[in-house]
């Protein structure tokens, strides 16, 4: 059992909990949890300002918090290598990562981790996940960071935590003995200003993606109005509303569709088993249903297994508030 | 160094941060050792430039010096050329001043002796180059030098005769004449 402060920054939006985490069996205490949302308007000095003094106000110790990244233009490459020493593995990923992108690499910051040892052709071979980040998101994060004396040692990536989180949660109840594979999965986090897709194949990475989409004014009940409308005999204006919401999602759902037909052409025909659904969006009432109807895969809002974390009963959480912070509690089971 | 399977940019950050200070550190320290050499090369050029200067004249003269040395030859045989131009030029004018100052004054001692009368000895004769005559005579009466005379004149060889003076005694007249021939 280990108790941490973890945070999720994406753009000017921080969400902040204490956690207390059993590693062993996915076990997640919220033993605080607090929300902040910088004003854009306002001038960078002020929002230094007013960040500080939330973090002094919630009482989150600069030094010992983790962060996780959600920033648009992540780039990721899933490369196959030899086993290499770890050194020489960390040399060529970074020295020589300019090879596996196309993209400068002198404006990214790269790093990479290890997803899994693997077989191929009787030879012993690494799976290696390689991440760039772009310098003109990462810096300014980074030097706002040192203004407010926060001096991270750990900061990862929102749709990495995701990742774990979900292909720990998969693998969690397995009966390997029964030849029980993790399944196939689809994670759509879903925030009011931008959508990030990733794809598990067996519980592994299989591909990341993020999209610009303003999902920002939608009603957050469209059922309940809808039965409003009928009640008060406006059929018209509820169906409306409906096609509005649908509207909105369809960039998402399209995009969704084109990974998942990728995804399905490098597996034979077959697709990811389930959709599941997190992110500031993911609690919006018939957007399950919306996500099923239009690409035919199981839909739920949420984590695998109805996993869901506990709060402490100080901490004040709207219903199905727990689904937003999937990165967060990927980042609080992260094992340093 | 243990297996990496989490991402971690904050690390990777502090890396490249590292190694670009490493960078710049081992830059400046690259800049300053160049800057130090190219110092220190300067001075020596600096130091060495008089030196350098008398080199490189020294090794222009020396070019200059194998060109002219290959050109004597020509030089000796211009300068032989020129010697025996010189000599002939000389003998030339000797030649020539031997031609003009060698006059024979043999025809015209006959023509003068058709002119003077009988008994008129000379005692002297020059004849210049110039064609000057002078001669001194010895007439034997003052009529004999009016006859001389009036021949000379009428002879038409000189340009203007003239005679100074002639005594009026009967006897033996020495006169001088200077007389230039046409």
């Amino acid at each position: 059992m280990k108790t941490k402060w973890v945070a999720l920054v994406r753009g000017n939006r921080w969400v902040a909990a204490k956690v207390r985490v059993v590693r062993r069996n996915v076990s997640l205490k919220i033993l605080a949890l607090s929300e902040y949302d910088q004003n854009e308007e306002e001038s960078p000095v002020s929002n230094v300002l007013q960040l500080r003094t939330w973090l002094k106000k919630e009482k989150i110790p600069l030094k010992k918090l983790q962060l996780t990244l959600s920033c648009p233009g992540v780039i990721t490459r899933m490369i196959t290598l030899p086993l290499l020493p770890a050194k020489d593995l960390d040399k060529l990923l970074t020295e020589q990562a300019a090879q596996y992108f196309t993209v400068n690499i002198d404006d990214y910051l790269v790093d990479y981790r290890i997803v899994e040892k693997i077989e191929e052709e009787g030879q012993k071979r690494l799976k290696v996940l390689v991440t760039a980040l772009p310098k003109s998101q990462w810096e300014p994060l980074w030097n706002m960071w040192q203004e407010i004396g926060l001096e991270p040692k750990v900061v990862d990536l929102a749709s990495d935590c995701l990742a774990r989180l979900y292909s720990r949660l998969n693998s969690r109840n397995l009966k390997k003995e029964a030849g029980e594979q993790p399944k196939d999965m689809a994670i759509v986090d879903l925030n009011s200003d931008g959508v990030e897709f990733l794809l598990l194949e067996h519980g592994v990475f299989f591909l990341y993606s993020d999209m610009e989409a303003d999902l920002t004014g939608l009603p957050d009940n469209p059922v309940n109005q809808v039965d409003q409308a009928q009640q008060t005999q406006q059929a018209q204006q509820a169906q409306q509303v409906q096609l509005e919401f649908a509207e909105r999602f369809n960039p998402v759902l399209r995009t969704l569709a084109e990974f998942l037909s990728f995804f399905a052409m490098r597996h034979f025909g077959k697709n990811v088993d389930e959709i599941y659904l997190t992110g500031e969006m993911a609690s919006l009432p018939s957007l399950p249903e919306l996500f099923e109807s239009e690409l035919e895969i199981p839909t739920c809002p949420g984590f695998v297994d109805d996993w869901k974390p506990s709060y402490s009963k100080n901490v004040d959480h709207p219903d199905k508030s727990w689904v937003k912070y999937g990165s967060l509690y990927g980042l609080a089971i992260r094992e340093d | 160094m243990r297996e990496k399977k989490d991402f971690n940019f904050a690390l990777r950050w502090a890396k490249v941060q590292e190694h670009q200070n490493e960078g710049y550190q081992s830059s400046r320290k690259r800049k300053m050792i160049l800057g130090i050499g190219g110092g220190i090369l300067a001075l020596i050029l600096l130091g060495g430039a008089p030196w350098l200067w008398s080199y490189k004249i020294k090794s222009d003269l020396n070019v200059v010096n194998q060109k002219i040395g290959t050109l004597s030859e020509v030089d000796k045989q211009v300068r032989a050329i020129d010697a025996l131009n010189a000599q002939m030029q000389n003998q030339k004018q000797m030649s020539n001043l031997v031609q003009e100052n060698t006059l024979d004054p043999g025809p015209l001692f006959e023509k003068l002796k058709k002119l003077l009368p009988a008994g008129t000895t000379i005692s002297a004769f020059s004849l210049q180059p110039d064609k000057s005559v002078t001669m001194t005579l010895s007439v034997p009466t003052p009529v004999d030098v009016a006859r001389f005379w009036l021949s000379f004149e009428n002879s038409g060889l000189f340009e203007k005769v003239d005679i100074k003076a002639v005594s009026l005694e009967d006897k033996m007249q020495n006169i001088s004449l200077d007389l230039k021939l046409k």
